[in-house]
């Protein structure tokens, strides 16, 4: 229970929002933990091919504002 | 539970800020030097931090946890219970990390597999330490490509003529797929559920966590855990 407890007040923060980040994050979102995303840059065409968030059409864009949605939308459907 | 996005400088990440979390996990499109200069914050200010990242089919985790990470862990008391089955108590345990600066500073020569039955199946350690030791010189040279010679004679510097077992090939393969830049999802699925795992250890303070790196061999599929400290 203490344990439980400890990681509900947990909060991670991620640097930098690779392909192996976001299964990270992804796990830790179904695990029930409080998760920042920290990530300046705008999406380019090697990130798409292993990166669970982002699809072709998101060339160009903010990589922290897609991914925002699609994790928040994660945990809305536990 | 929330979840929050921010923009900021990795440059400009400060203590006041680093304060709000209690894991910090990096990957490698951070520099190393910024890496360095978070963890040392992290480390004095009892934040666990993380590093990972993928190389191609190569992949590994660097973890901090400060000083003094306080972990309880399952172990069978020699008492026996009033049923008369052995019982089993929860037992506190401390371990010691050391900070990403200094685990770069340590001596690639250094290494030692103290038995040599251990050599082939740690040996992987040593191909993605030095990996890591070589890329991160490419980084602060600045510059962006390597090709194999030059891999090959800064491995040769590192080593310094030591005897460290170290496979050549393995190291040019690694590197070359880190400025490659470029991830597979098999690879990052399966090291995103060790590193989630490994920081939910970290959090719940159950279970003894990996100290210091672990590397995942995506060819072979086999994982090495090291301890690479430069003070001894």
């Amino acid at each position: 229970m203490e344990a439980q407890r400890r990681m509900r007040k947990a909060s991670i923060l991620f640097c930098g929002f690779s392909a192996l980040n976001a299964e990270v994050c992804k796990n830790l979102v179904l695990a029930g933990v409080s998760v920042t995303l920290l990530d300046n840059e705008t999406v380019v065409k090697e990130d798409i091919d292993a990166h669970l968030f982002l699809q072709a059409g998101d060339i160009g864009e903010k990589v922290r504002f897609l991914v925002y949605h699609l994790v928040t939308s994660i945990y809305m459907d536990l | 539970m929330t979840v929050d996005v921010a923009e900021c400088s990795y440059k400009s990440l400060t203590l006041k800020y680093l304060q709000q979390y209690s894991v910090v996990c990096m990957t490698d499109h951070i520099p190393m030097e910024d890496q360095v200069r978070i963890d040392g914050i992290c480390y004095e200010n009892g934040i666990a931090c993380y590093s990972v990242a993928t190389f191609g089919f190569a992949a590994m985790l660097f973890a901090d946890l400060g000083p003094k990470h306080l972990y309880m862990m399952k172990s069978i008391s020699s008492e026996n219970n009033p049923e008369g089955e052995p019982e089993t108590v929860q037992v506190a345990h401390t371990m010691e990390f050391i900070t990403l600066g200094k685990f770069l500073e340590t001596k690639l020569a250094d290494i030692q597999v103290k038995r040599k039955r251990q050599q082939v199946s740690l040996q992987f350690g040593n191909d993605m330490f030095a990996a890591l030791l070589i890329l991160n010189e490419i980084q602060r040279s600045k510059k962006e490509t390597m090709d194999e010679a030059g891999i090959k004679d800064s491995l040769k510097l590192l080593l310094d003529g030591a005897t460290t077992p170290i496979n050549e090939l393995v190291v040019v393969e690694i590197v070359a797929s880190a400025l490659g830049k470029y991830e597979i999802s098999p690879v990052c699925a399966v090291m995103g559920g060790i590193v989630g795992q490994e920081i939910i250890k970290a959090i719940s303070g159950n279970d003894e966590p990996i100290n210091n790196l672990f590397c995942f061999n995506g060819l072979s599929g086999a994982g090495t855990v090291r301890k690479l400290n430069s003070s001894n």
